[in-house]
């Protein structure tokens, strides 16, 4: 063991020590910069965005059926206040609404002019079947009723409830946005607009 | 009027067209066929005792599971709103192509009972202005109120019964 193997071993140390402190520099220094992109820079899809702003503004029809409807309309008062989820403003033209909420049974005499309303409302849309009737039949299991509005219009969500209360129809509307949230900027999206 | 009375005044008064007379529970019930239904009809109307002037209402009836003859009968309620006092009428109908006379030219209220009474009963009020459907959609098939109608046109899939719920669910119309 000489003076040249000390001095040796003294350099590698060092040299390790320099290699050390300079990749904690580098990390700060990343870490610093990208911390600096992140409060500058967002960086999103197209397609969530435009999900995130339907579903904070889903526009019900105003259709209402039957017993159903009263509960329908209780939901947009101040008590239950379905404005704190964007979905308020019903509108009386279906050319203006993108959510119809078939809120009753649906007799087969009604059928035809649920579907044109359907028809008539832009894409992209969205359907609740609210209710027992509405999902399929309910009681109502004879000629006159139609055994599900699935039957004639795509059903996005049903809120089960005989009749269900506004809270109940609230969290269908949640769920409604969950579900636009999720096919948001996917093919299924895609498709509702095409 | 009493119901007795009444009874006897239309008795009086249209002999030959009265098959038979009841009085269930004291209300006052003529039984007529429907040849002379409207003839009926006007003397209760303009009798001046009887002045039936108000049409309450009309009804079918299916006697079906009864098996009596005739099959089908429209039931007529008359009150007159001067003497406080009514009266029932009942038409029996045969099965084969069941008609009775309309009665809307003496009661306009008749007009829309009795075109209820064909849609519900396809029972066919001869000199009816408009005998259409009224309530079910134009174009229906069928008479929804006679007992041979069937109630349900599809079974839905709901059961206490598990294995014959799932072949229930096998057979299920598929959904959009």
């Amino acid at each position: 063991m000489g003076l040249i193997d000390q001095a040796v071993d003294a350099l590698e140390t060092e040299v390790d020590n320099l290699k050390s402190n300079v990749k904690d520099a580098v990390e700060a220094m990343n870490y610093e910069y990208s911390g600096s992109l992140y409060d500058t820079v967002l960086t999103t899809k197209l397609g969530k965005v435009v999900g995130w702003a339907q579903k904070n503004a889903l526009w019900p029809a105003t259709f209402g059926l039957a017993c159903c409807a009263i509960e329908m309309m209780a939901m947009a008062n101040s008590r239950w206040d379905a404005a704190r989820f964007g979905a308020e403003v019903f509108r009386a033209s279906p050319r203006q609404a993108d959510l119809m909420i078939v809120s009753g049974r649906v007799s087969q005499k009604m059928a035809p002019i649920l579907k044109q309303i359907y028809d008539q409302m832009p894409e992209p849309k969205w359907v609740i079947s609210m209710g027992a009737c509405a999902s399929c039949g309910g009681v109502f299991n004879n000629y006159s009723i139609v055994q599900g509005v699935d039957r004639v219009v795509p059903v996005d969500v049903y809120v089960p409830g005989c009749p269900p209360g506004p809270e109940a129809l609230l969290y269908g509307v949640i769920k409604l946005q969950e579900k636009i949230m999720m096919e948001a900027g996917t093919d299924k999206a895609k498709k509702r607009v095409a | 009027m009493t119901s007795e009375e009444i009874i006897e005044k239309v008795k009086a008064g249209l002999a030959d067209a009265i098959q038979d007379t009841d009085l269930p529970q004291g209300d006052a019930v003529i039984f007529v066929a429907p040849d002379s239904w409207h003839a009926v009809a006007d003397f209760l109307k303009n009798d001046a005792d009887l002045k039936f002037d108000y049409f309450s209402d009309v009804r079918g009836v299916d006697y079906l599971l009864e098996e009596r003859e005739p099959r089908f009968e429209s039931v007529y309620q008359l009150y007159s709103i001067d003497h406080q006092h009514s009266i029932r009428v009942r038409v029996g109908i045969d099965e084969d192509n069941p008609s009775v006379p309309t009665v809307s030219d003496l009661w306009k209220g008749a007009l829309y009972p009795e075109q209820e009474l064909f849609d519900m009963f396809g029972i066919n009020v001869e000199g009816h202005p408009t005998m259409e459907r009224l309530i079910m959609p134009k174009g229906w098939e069928g008479f929804p109120l006679r007992k041979d109608y069937p109630l349900t046109t599809e079974t839905v899939t709901f059961s206490y019964n598990r294995d014959f719920k799932s072949d229930l669910v096998k057979s299920k119309p598929p959904t959009r």
